[in-house]
């Protein structure tokens, strides 16, 4: 309930925390808590039976559904959310199911889903309006249905603070790019290819993916906790009423150790050149190296590819300075294509999507 | 997140170029600013303060136990009695002090540590705003908000404060006042970001135990020598910090800032830190143990720390796994030997460098646990015991001792057929416990009860255990 549906205070329906004399006013309590506990009591891994399943479960079948058994299922009374109480004597499926739908009809679902889906998808700070817009597609998604959420990822994509809000709130609009979006970014935008299959693997290019989580702060479906690898309310600067969840991860350690496998990826790990002696994948450059002719189109190139088109003048002038001074023959054309893709890929500009 | 940000995030521009300037260019070691002579530490020397959190609620009232104690509601029978299974017999416990309580057989080395005179057991210490007794309880008085969640109550333990709205961690606050260290923020943390350590100043640097500190490739000179245009590479990437710092958007600004801090970081604790001879600290004997591996870094920084011009240091670093509801009986055992297995090595690091009188150690977690247990382990609790590590720490147990018993228990939140849920109100506040160290790190009077604004609702000021 606090992570992945309600939150910890009740909402109105743009996401805003609704307050009293006593301030936010929670969404539930401890008794709460226990009043779901007792409903969830009574299920166990399908192939168990009746064995207490608690030291080890490796030889139990954890891919099939739970089953009930009933009589290891608190028949009680229980109060749920919103006043809606559960009477005694329902299975332990009535009971799951009854309190499943007392969750999913809690008024704060929509916008807590709806802000969450925001962050994750366009910015970190969206407006009330908008989460509030969002909110009403998954309470009705205009056919009478609620929790639709093909039609809720549209109405975000869709929105007009989506589409405007770079030029409507340039001061707040965006959100930090996550570690492996960088790196994925990076490896479509560059036709990344494997190298040869090595033990039955292909390898990613750069740190193998078991050390990326060492090296990002972001082991791909291993975050270190059900609170992820950051929180929704992370400040952007401490004490700011900006948040920016990804940046909490971006430490001073972690920031240069992904800064330098992108660099060693691009630099020795591309199809012109490739200095481990390892099976890695390539990045491929051919496309940018044909364009060094003119460094106009190559940094219009990469201002699409890397930047959505928001790479700033200055930097793109410093850039363009930058890659004139090198010489034209083969080596330099790949010289050039290198250091404009990591001019752009190790700075500032290209960790904040906007 | 790390910053030099000012309150309301406004950024100091020319402070900020500045720093890049000379992360970029020129920054070195020798180059440092020293602040010793500014600080207290000019009397003291200096002093490194350790916070081990023990992340998912540590059920402490297994660790610290009543043996001999013969006061009503708190002898070994009343604990054995609430505690049923999961209750350790007497003749296991390793009596510390007088005899009268003991610490789990798990923990010979923090029982060593006792033996020695270098630990201090603060009982029952928990989030309050002020003292609460069960009345105050049930008439819902000023309580702490969201008790018994776990990240709601790691915040207040780690702001020493009883509303989640506060960000500023005690850590920082003493950081704030502490830190003189030029560009190097005074707090590290070893386990990733952490509310602890937050501050509007002086910020801290999040390092990693399993990933060598390599400065930031493009940023500085060190790839001149085998890429021929990496003078230019490096203007062009100081070029791009100036336009994101300059940037309207506040995404920019604040990201620009972090590589910066990054840029700098990272060279100045490159040496600091590396795995070689010039940083060796022993701890050979708990490789692979998650604690150590975290201590050990600290222990490296702490060994480079007049070499770094610092006079204070302030280390987070985190154990998980003690969120015990189920076969705590499995669970337990194999955590407590890493907590102390962890400790035992790092204090004798820290006898081999010299310094253990000037670097005190201690346990901070989530909440106690329920002294009750629901058959397969704990649930979540409030007050519990914290243990303090050091060669400042004046032995023995500071705080009030509760009472255990599972009827009439004063200190009990109550409720239920038998008025008692085994969840205990702390008799002892976070903010005495942080403010002890405080004092400890060389904070005034006045600049403790700016970082702990509770305090002046306790009668005790200083726990008295430094």
């Amino acid at each position: 309930m606090q992570l992945f549906s309600i939150g910890l205070f009740e909402l109105d329906v743009d996401g805003r925390i609704k307050t009293d004399a006593n301030g936010p006013v929670p969404s539930y309590s401890q008794e709460t808590v226990e009043q779901f506990a007792k409903v969830f009591t009574g299920w166990n891994l399908a192939d168990a039976g009746e064995t207490w399943v608690s030291n080890d479960l490796t030889s139990f079948d954890k891919e099939s559904p739970m089953v009930p058994l009933e009589t290891y299922h608190d028949t009680t009374a229980k109060r749920l959310l919103n006043g809606v109480k559960l009477p005694a004597g329902q299975s332990a499926r009535a009971d799951l199911t009854a309190a499943l739908d007392n969750i999913f009809d809690h008024p704060n679902v929509g916008p807590f889903i709806g802000h969450a889906l925001i962050q994750r998808l366009v910015t970190s700070n969206p407006s009330p309006p908008y989460v509030g817009r969002v909110a009403a597609v998954f309470n009705d998604d205009g056919r009478g249905v609620r929790g639709d959420l093909q039609a809720v990822v549209r109405a975000i994509l869709t929105d007009t603070e989506a589409s405007n809000g770079h030029v409507d709130a340039p001061e707040t609009f965006g959100k930090v790019k996550e570690p492996v979006l960088r790196y994925t970014q990076l490896w479509r935008a560059l036709d990344v290819q494997p190298g040869p299959r090595s033990g039955g693997v292909y390898k990613t290019p750069g740190k193998t993916a078991v050390t990326i989580a060492d090296y990002t702060g972001q082991a791909v479906l291993g975050a270190p906790s059900v609170f992820n690898f950051y929180l929704p309310d992370n400040p952007l600067t401490p004490g700011d009423q900006l948040v920016s969840p990804e940046i909490q991860i971006l430490s001073e350690v972690n920031a240069a150790s992904v800064n330098n496998d992108l660099f060693d990826q691009i630099y020795h790990s591309n199809n012109r050149i490739f200095t481990s002696n390892g099976t890695e994948a390539r990045v491929q450059i051919d496309r940018e190296v044909a364009l060094t002719k003119s460094t106009d189109a190559l940094l219009d190139h990469l201002d699409v590819l890397l930047c959505a088109g928001a790479l700033p003048a200055a930097q793109r002038r410093a850039i363009a300075s930058h890659l004139d001074t090198l010489p034209l023959d083969e080596a330099g054309r790949v010289q050039r294509a290198l250091d404009a893709i990591y001019c752009i890929v190790g700075s500032p500009t290209h960790l904040v999507q906007k | 997140m790390n910053s030099r940000n000012r309150p309301g995030g406004e950024v100091d521009r020319r402070h900020f170029l500045q720093v890049a300037g000379a992360g970029v260019a020129s920054f070195t070691l020798t180059s440092m600013p020293f602040g010793l002579a500014r600080s207290a530490a000019a009397q003291t020397g200096p002093r490194s303060l350790v916070c081990i959190f023990l992340a998912g609620g540590a059920d402490s009232f297994n660790m610290y136990v009543p043996r001999d104690h013969t006061v009503a509601g708190q002898t070994h029978g009343v604990y054995r009695a609430t505690r049923g299974d999961f209750a350790v017999a007497a003749k296991d416990l390793l009596p510390i002090g007088n005899g009268d309580f003991g610490l789990h057989p798990l923990l010979p080395r923090m029982a060593e540590a006792s033996a020695a005179g270098n630990l201090a057991v603060v009982t029952n210490v928990g989030p309050l705003a002020r003292p609460t007794t069960k009345a105050d309880y049930r008439a819902r008085r000023l309580l702490p908000q969201s008790l018994f969640a776990h990240n709601a109550q790691a915040k207040l333990w780690e702001t020493a404060s009883s509303v989640l709205t506060v960000d500023q961690g005690w850590g920082g606050s003493i950081s704030d006042v502490v830190g003189d260290h030029g560009s190097l923020a005074p707090a590290f943390s070893v386990a990733g970001s952490n509310s602890f350590q937050s501050s509007l100043g002086s910020g801290y640097a999040q390092l990693s135990p399993s990933v060598t500190i390599s400065r930031m490739r493009g940023y500085d000179a060190s790839e001149r020598d085998w890429i021929p245009s990496f003078g230019g590479v490096e203007a062009t990437m100081q070029a791009g910090l100036e336009v994101a710092a300059e940037s309207p958007n506040r995404l920019d600004q604040a990201v620009a800032e972090a590589l910066v801090r990054s840029v700098v970081t990272t060279e100045q604790l490159e040496a600091a830190t590396q795995p070689n001879a010039a940083n060796d600290v022993g701890m050979d004997d708990v490789n692979g143990n998650d604690l150590a591996d975290q201590l050990r870094v600290v222990a490296r920084l702490i060994k480079n720390r007049e070499e770094l011009g610092m006079a204070r240091q302030i280390f987070f670093v985190r154990l998980g796994g003690w969120d015990t509801h189920r076969i705590q009986a499995q669970v337990f055992p194999r955590l407590l030997p890493l907590l102390d297995n962890a400790v035992g090595s790092f204090q004798e690091a820290l006898a081999t460098l010299g310094v253990t009188d000037s670097v005190t150690t201690f346990t901070s977690s989530d909440f106690g646990r329920t002294l009750t247990i629901n058959g397969d382990g704990t649930d979540h609790g409030w007050g519990g015991h914290a243990f303090v590590i050091g060669g400042a720490v004046k032995s023995g147990a500071y705080g009030t001792f509760p009472s255990y018993a599972t009827t009439n228990n004063p200190d009990d939140i109550g409720d239920g057929s038998a008025d008692f849920a085994g969840r205990l109100i702390p008799s002892t506040a976070v903010s005495q416990y942080g403010a002890t160290f405080a004092k400890w790190m060389g904070l005034s009077s006045t600049q403790i009860a700016s970082a702990f604004p509770d305090l002046s609702n306790f009668a005790q000021a200083n726990l008295g255990f430094l």
